[in-house]
């Protein structure tokens, strides 16, 4: 399919404004500017996290204990999954969703500007105090990103870094409450005249339902947390079964926010790549309200499967969870359909943006079908604990994450910034990037189909040696693929081609406003009358590509 | 029902329905149906409360053909969008502010306090006390300041989502005649 050529409409003149000092960022109110605080606090502790990583490959490249021992090999896979999962995965979606969602429903900001900045501050000290342990007697926590009672009780594990890693994360959840009811709100009640519920982009669609799920799941999160600290510290007994506690009690409420996080953390990826998609397709997205369903479907399930975290306790009901947690294939077999179905036929362009989409599908449906395995409970019996699990997992959350992190970063960049990432550097990213992550992962469903257990510092069996190298190979290619894109936002943001307001002809209405917009975002704003009013005002001359507008005098039931 | 409403509901209706069956097929266990059962009664209770609220602001109930026109996926009314806010006041945008940073460090000088002791939780209490004080001073002061120009103003006939033209709480009834 061809796109018609037409005259573009005088858009805005382009108002650059000179990025602020640190005391303008240390004061700001600005979702745009807490946007890109929250990104490069994210990015950041996605950097350390990474480091962790290599430092646990070059562990496992071989047999035997090469860099460190067991305990501090403990710690540095357990903050490796916290500085992923909890401080990074779950709060650079935040940040994008804090810059784009009131440009993207035509507000001039979010509904409590303050309590944004202080969101994203709490965060920050959150982040500081779980880095903090690293420095204190004893070191960081040593009991996985999980802290399953009663290890994490202090008759297992009596540092002071433990402490650290409970608070931290208890200031983040408050962020993230915080954070969800602004952002909620926002969508509720700030969006501009025209703009209906069925008509967002499908990344505030994502970002409603991740901020929802976070509103429902971080309350469990929060009070588990509260609870192992009582024990801790103040005597209580939650979890120890002699004075009548429970063990299981942890994992129960701890799972019932653990899953419902996954779901946190992918959906805003799944409303990225439901922009990026159809704008390189050039056409609509295939079943808006599919996707949106499918939003929910996903959501509401994700509540309903946090025991197939727990089938080798014995002690929940296997064939309900096992039911419910099949059941999710459903709604997100509906997304890759619709993706599916949006290139078909389309005129595709392969950016780097539109790559990194394809490469999340593609991982996406790995992870996912490898995670339909583990919802049957006699295979999970024979995978548990096995590097089959960490590979889905990693499929998942690293494929998934990352890939639609990096679509989003090439896509909207140009918004950000007012230049261009390098299409050059952005391919070879993605080249490095997706060989090195599938050498890093694809192997590790072999050896954990083998049985090598996840969670061990040494391993004696010779034969899966060769898979562990080609892990490792994989993981420090992907090292090297992050490097490019940081050397790719150096050069870009300095020297990089001016990308003018709307480079990518896109969809939602923060490509009508200026590259980077302006403070109050918006200096003119287009109606709406679909989901597509960027497109829509740029071919508002032509009848043929123009929303059908119905007129009130010859439809009484309007006026 | 608005649409916002309707999600929150929906939401609310699976929590329930899960909640219930769960219950009985995992053999009464509490803590799972408790659980899902809060998930289904929060979405819920904001729900109703934005029904409620809808119908304190005096909106009209859905019509049959509205109704109608959604599930024929025909859009509703199209109320106009802004054509030009340049000349709009911006000034209902917050100024920045040093207070929520203060707030937090607060906070979490309050929660650290929890492990090293009562001095740092009294510390982080008497940082997050004085931060909310200079926070709320300072939005008084923004008030006055809008409720001035709002006063002073004729509104704006290009109304839209920046442009309200008395953003900030009435300060009340006029004390002349």
């Amino acid at each position: 399919m061809a796109t018609t050529e037409l005259p573009l409409p005088a858009l805005p003149e382009a108002h650059h404004e000179e990025p602020g000092g640190i005391v303008d960022y240390l004061t700001t109110v600005d979702h745009k500017k807490i946007g890109i605080l929250y990104i490069f606090t994210a990015f950041a502790v996605f950097l350390a996290g990474g480091v962790l990583a290599l430092v646990v490959r070059w562990e496992l490249a071989s047999p035997g204990l090469q860099a460190m021992g067991e305990n501090t090999y403990n710690q540095v896979f357990t903050m490796h999954g916290t500085l992923m999962i909890f401080l990074f995965a779950a709060q650079v979606t935040t940040g994008l969703g804090n810059y784009l969602v009131p440009l993207q429903i035509g507000a001039a900001d979010v509904a409590f500007p303050r309590a944004n900045a202080m969101s994203y501050w709490l965060y920050l000290f959150g982040v500081l105090i779980v880095v903090s342990s690293f420095f204190v007697a004893g070191g960081p926590a040593a009991v996985a990103w999980t802290a399953y009672a009663p290890l994490s009780t202090r008759e297992y594990f009596q540092g002071t870094g433990m402490d650290l890693w409970i608070i931290g994360l208890a200031v983040v959840g408050v962020a993230g409450i915080l954070g969800a009811v602004n952002l909620v709100t926002t969508i509720f009640r700030m969006r501009m005249p025209g703009m209906t519920m069925f008509r967002m982009p499908l990344f505030t669609w994502g970002v409603l339902v991740n901020q929802l799920l976070i509103l429902f799941a971080f309350p469990a999160l929060t009070v588990v947390f509260a609870l192992l600290f009582l024990e801790r510290n103040f005597g209580a007994q939650f979890f120890d079964p002699t004075y009548g506690g429970s063990p299981i009690l942890f994992q129960h409420i701890f799972w019932f926010f653990g899953h419902p996080e996954v779901y946190i953390i992918i959906l805003p990826i799944f409303g990225i790549i439901n922009e990026v998609i159809p704008v390189f397709s050039r056409k609509p997205l295939f079943g808006y309200r599919a996707m949106v369903f499918a939003f929910f479907g996903i959501a509401a399930l994700s509540f309903g499967v946090w025991a197939h975290h727990m089938f080798a306790t014995g002690l929940v009901y296997l064939p309900y969870f096992s039911i419910m947690s099949l059941l999710i294939a459903v709604p997100t077999g509906i997304k890759v359909f619709n993706w599916i179905g949006t290139m078909w036929r389309g005129s595709i362009t392969l950016s780097t943006a539109m790559l990194m989409s394809l490469g999340f599908i593609v991982v996406f449906l790995i992870g996912g079908i490898t995670g339909i395995f583990l919802a049957s409970p006699p295979i999970d019996f024979a995978v548990n604990d096995t590097y089959y699990v960490v590979a889905h997992f990693h499929y998942i959350m690293v494929g998934g994450l990352l890939y639609g992190m990096f679509a989003g970063f090439y896509f909207w960049f140009p918004k950000f910034t007012g230049r261009l990432l390098s299409e050059r550097l952005g391919r070879w990213h993605f080249a490095t990037f997706f060989i090195g992550f599938n050498l890093t992962f694809f192997f590790q469903f072999l050896v954990g189909l083998d049985g090598m257990p996840r969670r061990i510092a040494d391993y004696e069996i010779e034969r899966w040696t060769s898979a562990n190298v080609l892990s490792t190979v994989g993981a420090f290619l992907t090292g090297v693929s992050v490097l490019i894109f940081i050397w790719n936002f150096w050069v870009s943001i300095r020297r990089g081609k001016r990308a003018g307001d709307d480079p990518w002809e896109g969809n939602s209405l923060e490509w009508v406003t200026s590259s980077p917009p302006p403070s109050h975002n918006f200096h003119h704003l287009p109606e709406v009358h679909s989901e597509r009013p960027a497109f829509d005002y740029r071919h508002r001359g032509d009848p043929e590509l123009a929303p059908v507008k119905t007129d009130p005098e010859r439809d009484p039931d309007r006026g | 029902m608005t649409d916002e409403a309707g999600v929150l509901l929906r939401v609310s209706g699976f929590g329930i329905v899960a909640g219930v069956i769960y219950w009985f097929v995992s053999d009464f266990e509490a803590l799972g149906a408790i659980s899902l059962l809060l998930l289904g009664f929060g979405p819920g209770f904001a729900g109703l409360i934005l029904i409620q609220e809808q119908r304190h602001r005096g909106g009209t109930r859905e019509s049959r053909a509205d109704a109608m026109r959604r599930f024929a996926g025909i859009p509703p009314q199209d109320p106009p969008g802004p054509k030009d806010l340049a000349a709009e006041d911006l000034g209902v945008l917050p100024l920045p502010t040093i207070w929520p940073l203060a707030a937090s460090m607060g906070v979490a000088v309050l929660f650290t306090g929890l492990i090293y002791g009562l001095w740092l939780v009294i510390l982080g209490l008497g940082l997050l006390v004085y931060a909310t004080w200079g926070w709320l001073a300072a939005v008084n002061r923004e008030n006055r300041y809008g409720r001035l120009q709002a006063d002073t103003e004729a509104p704006s006939p290009q109304s839209g989502p920046t442009s309200d033209p008395r953003p900030y709480p009435d300060p009340g009834p006029p004390s002349g005649p």
